[in-house]
């Protein structure tokens, strides 16, 4: 049970319980925040898996993500280059979205 | 449009176009795969074969949906693990709500649990789906917040059916703590705890052939953090990955497990960083550990395993279903096989056969009449088989002459 769903988080309830989602269509719907609620506030993009949020989308994730890739693919950094920049692009997306 | 749904567009759209549409990339990852089997090949002889299994039902529906057995060479068996938890409930609890449905206890299940079937009739009723044409008020919701957001308007008494694994467990938990549940609704604890079922089902392959490396459940790690799994890992000798849902995570993490056995290595890695950290979310362990108790649970067609499921701690037992209504829990000793003749969804869920192995498998078991719960349930296998075609794409993959056989 592993289907997770990403959407924007577009209000937070006073006690940090339920935050209202929009995943992309528009409608809002009131999801559980199963992390702590300090990780989560207004424009942040998470995972929602059966109305609980359970992750969210980050700038050190995605950097850390690269790194991974950069690791496991090895020396011929150069050829994948392009593709560093696209995840760089969008870590930096992730991060700017909220502060912006 | 808003901002924040601007910039979420943009988001997906970014990872789609990296994790999923990203052919250059798998093309890497494809060369780099052969490149590592081939050191396999050359220290372990042609015959080798390396079974890795993934856990989860939606890992599952990626290989299956995005044809990836056709990508990898013919020396690895990728299987499908137990991580359906709708698969394993066990029909004696659907039969107990069942009781209660046609009692007029208002009903609040996913929409999975909806269609699944019982082995035993309660008044000739075998699912929720039946009972509600009988005239019994079964609600499909996608979340405990909407059936407690609807109880509240009726004030009836209620039950929401509790399945999933860690997932959903710290969101029941913050639904207890908060004491957001009104007093007519009951929680029906059914989550199952994954790494004692990783366990379990890697423990029965040691028989036949043992499984060389899992690809472990990235949604669940989200909470549990991928640290969770170090010591399956370190038990079984065999590599761990966490990986993301999108054919790239899944590619990527295949070849992390090939290149740490031509290593000789064995540890726990986290590919899906995007989501996941090693220790996962401290809180909602934490209010999982306050709210529930872990027990032995029984797993449909399999049986108990030891410490693999969670029940509200009696403190909280103003909130549970299994005190106010007088639920029966299933004893050890009480436990039989729970299947219908002829199903193999047990052997399906613990990776020993195919669905295409079952004799009902697209006879009389179909997406739109199932009759074992691997079919029912979006993450069963036999349900992922019957609608993006389990092995075809190896031979659709044959037929254009690209096949790695």
């Amino acid at each position: 049970m592993c289907w997770g769903t990403p959407a924007v988080v577009v209000d937070i309830d006073e006690n940090g319980m339920i935050a209202k989602v929009d995943f992309g269509d528009g409608i809002v719907h009131e999801v559980f925040i199963g992390i702590a609620n300090e990780r989560i506030s207004k424009g942040d993009i998470v995972i929602v898996h059966a109305g609980v949020i359970i992750s969210k989308f980050t700038y050190e994730g995605f950097v850390e993500h690269i790194e991974f890739l950069k690791e496991v693919l090895g020396e011929d950094l150069q050829q994948y280059i392009n593709m560093y920049n696209t995840l760089l692009s969008l870590a930096k997306l992730v991060k700017g979205g909220k502060d912006e | 449009m808003s901002r924040e749904l601007e910039h979420f567009y943009r988001v997906v759209e970014g990872v789609e176009k990296i994790f999923r549409l990203n052919n250059e990339l798998a093309r890497i990852i494809v060369q780099n795969i052969e490149k590592v089997m081939g050191k396999l090949v050359e220290k372990y002889g042609n015959d080798l074969k390396i079974k890795i299994m993934n856990f989860c039902g939606t890992h599952e529906w990626t290989v299956t949906h995005f044809g990836l057995r056709s990508l990898v060479p013919k020396n690895i068996e990728l299987i499908a693990g137990p991580g359906c938890p709708v698969c394993v409930t066990p029909s004696h609890y659907i039969e107990e709500v069942l009781r209660l449905a046609l009692d007029g206890v208002v009903v609040y299940t996913y929409g999975d649990t909806y269609r699944l079937r019982t082995v035993k009739p309660v008044k000739e009723v075998r699912s929720l789906s039946e009972a509600r044409s009988l005239g019994a008020l079964v609600k499909v919701v996608t979340s405990l917040a909407e059936a407690i957001e609807d109880s509240k308007k009726h004030g009836k008494d209620s039950i929401f059916i509790g399945i999933g694994f860690e997932t959903v467990a710290s969101g029941y938990a913050k639904a207890i703590l908060s004491k957001a549940i009104p007093r007519n609704l009951k929680l029906l604890s059914l989550v199952k705890l994954t790494p004692p079922a990783m366990k379990y089902t890697l423990d029965i392959h040691r028989q036949e052939l043992p499984v060389k490396g899992v690809i472990a459940p990235g949604h669940v790690s989200t909470i549990i953090g991928a640290k969770a799994w170090q010591k399956v890992s370190e038990e079984f000798k065999i590599p761990i990955v966490v990986s993301g849902f999108e054919p790239i995570d899944v590619m990527f993490s295949i070849l992390e497990i090939l290149k740490q056995l031509s290593e000789d290595r064995y540890r726990v890695v986290n590919e899906y960083k995007r989501a996941v950290t090693w220790s996962g979310d401290e809180v909602a362990q934490r209010m999982i550990n306050e709210v529930f108790d872990v027990v032995d649970d029984a797993w449909r067609g399999i049986g108990f395993i030891p410490e693999s499921g969670l029940r509200l701690k009696s403190r909280f037992r103003i909130f549970d279903a299994f005190e106010e209504f007088k639920i029966r829990e299933l004893g050890k000793n009480e436990w039989v096989y729970d299947l219908s003749p002829g199903c193999r969804c047990a052997d399906i869920i613990l990776g020993k056969a195919l669905p295409t192995n079952c004799p009902l498998f697209m006879k009389v078991c179909t997406p739109s009449t199932p009759v074992g719960p691997c079919m029912v349930s979006i993450e069963g296998t036999c349900s992922i088989w019957a609608k993006h075609g389990g092995m075809i794409a190896i031979e659709i993959a044959k037929d254009l002459g690209i096949d790695k056989g």
